[in-house]
């Protein structure tokens, strides 16, 4: 997972699937960020590297969701698959949450 | 505990140095003697032997024949063989290496070797073996409990048998013996009730998962005149009241779909599960039951929606989890419209044999799978409700 600050913005861009074998090591990174002083308003998730989900990618991307709701900064996704933004919104996430291209 | 070490050479002389370099630097040993290969598998069959020092040259059968009969041997394989020999043979002891034996010393021994090499060398062998012998232990009971998970799970799936309204057909694959995916098939007061919904993750944590499913389903359905989008709700308010850590970090959360039968009218609703299908067997074609919903377990107070569609005689709902096309580094948690395109070419299967079909479709994916060389290790879940 890479961080991009960008302004107001923390771009988090997945490198590697967003898969049970991957969650554990991103929840790590996450875990750090939330640790930090986040001088940003915003984290914007870019899955444009991404092909492959599972269901616990999908567990993955609700619970950033939640915790980023919680410090009240605003949550979005990026660059997803037309298959995952279907995925999406079978769930009905994007009542939730931004999908940006 | 200890240690039975077996030392095979056909010098009486090898065989009593060794004996005593062993005794004089590790505690509670034990020995056997063997002075060819045919000795060593005679003790290896009578008694328990945690260790054999292998000379490669010896009468009647030598050490190169023995080694691999131990290691082609079930039973034996296990064992850990320190091959020795003469120095010259060095070219034959890497040989041996490769066929599974854990070490090599030459002979004569130094002095080094005879005080601290072997010793040493034996030890890790010994302590290597200790550890897979534990890790076979714990494997064993692991299955043994996955086994009784297994049994214990088949007993929760609904029975194929008893219903007036329509005819049900199952296939039930959990990955690790227990498994995440749940459905579940009930006659009451002339409706049938099914569902069918997959817990995040698999394995044991979501197989009692699904249990609490199951149990919480089967209660939330006594209440007469209930509607699917009303037990969907149930299920997701009695999660948020019960488990204080729903929505939080730990997630309990599972993608439904949730059906009534009844008067020639399929009610639905559904949680975020991947769209089932139904076969009008009129027209001989399969349809997507599309609704989008939210996951059970993720949001307190959301709501959801019942719609409906008319259903005859013969029509069958299709319905599954995302096992078939999500597993592993590969997963695609997006490819249902596989199941869509393959239960369309299967639609005289499906006419003349429901579980032929299900199992066609099994097979399928397994050999999707198999070509894309990616793992088909999720739970898999699939069911057939055919109007009567």
């Amino acid at each position: 997972m890479e961080e991009q600050q960008l302004g107001d913005c923390m771009r988090l861009i997945l490198l590697d699937g967003l898969t049970a074998n991957n969650v554990a090591k991103f929840n790590l990174k996450i875990d750090e960020l939330f640790k930090s002083e986040m001088n940003f308003d915003e984290i914007v998730l870019d899955l444009v590297n991404i092909k492959n989900i599972d269901s616990v990618g999908v567990t993955f991307v609700i619970g950033l969701y939640k915790r980023t709701e919680s410090v009240y900064k605003k949550f979005g996704i990026s660059g997803a698959s037309s298959d995952i933004l279907s995925l999406f919104k079978l769930m009905k996430l994007d009542q939730f949450f931004e999908m940006y291209e | 505990m200890i240690y039975h070490i077996l030392i095979a050479d056909d010098a009486t002389m090898n065989r009593s140095l060794i004996k005593d370099i062993l005794s004089k630097n590790l505690y509670d040993i034990s020995f056997e003697e063997a002075i060819n290969g045919v000795e060593v598998l005679e003790i290896v069959a009578r008694t328990q032997i945690d260790l054999i020092i292998l000379d490669l040259v010896m009468p009647v059968m030598d050490g190169f024949e023995t080694l691999k009969r131990l290691k082609s041997s079930p039973d034996y394989h296990d064992i850990p063989v320190i091959v020795n020999s003469a120095i010259t043979e060095i070219k034959s002891i890497e040989q041996t290496l490769k066929e599974g034996a854990v070490d090599y010393f030459t002979k004569p021994l130094s002095p080094n070797d005879m005080q601290i090499i072997l010793p040493l060398k034996a030890k890790n062998a010994l302590k290597l073996y200790e550890q897979q012998m534990t890790i076979l232990a714990l494997n064993r009971q692991i299955n043994e409990e996955l086994k009784n998970a297994n049994t214990f799970a088949n007993i929760m799936l609904p029975k194929d048998h008893g219903f007036n309204a329509i005819e049900l057909y199952m296939k039930y694959h959990p990955s690790l013996g227990i498994g995440g995916d749940f459905f579940d098939c009930v006659e009451i007061d002339g409706r049938v009730h099914f569902m069918i919904a997959d817990v995040t993750g698999h394995g044991i944590a979501a197989g009692m998962a699904s249990s609490m499913v199951k149990i919480l389903y089967r209660k939330i359905i006594e209440s007469k005149n209930i509607m699917p989008h009303e037990i969907l709700m149930n299920m997701n308010d009695t999660i948020f009241t019960n488990f204080d850590f729903a929505g939080k970090d730990k997630y309990f959360m599972f993608t439904a779909f949730v059906g009534i039968i009844e008067n020639k009218k399929m009610y639905f609703s559904n949680a975020a599960h991947p769209y089932p299908m139904i076969f009008k067997s009129k027209e001989r074609a399969f349809y997507e039951i599309k609704q989008n919903g939210f996951l059970v377990g993720m949001l307190n107070g959301v709501s959801y929606e019942t719609e409906y569609t008319d259903i005859e005689m013969n029509d069958i709902v299709f319905l599954y989890t995302d096992g078939l096309f999500c597993a592993g580094e590969a997963s695609d948690f997006t490819a249902w419209d596989k199941v869509f395109s393959l239960s369309r070419q299967l639609i005289d299967v499906l006419e003349t044999s429901p579980n032929d079909f299900l199992e066609d479709i099994f097979y399928g994916f397994h050999m999707i799978h198999k070509a894309n060389h990616t793992d088909f290790n999720d739970d898999v879940a699939m069911m057939l409700i055919r109007i009567r």
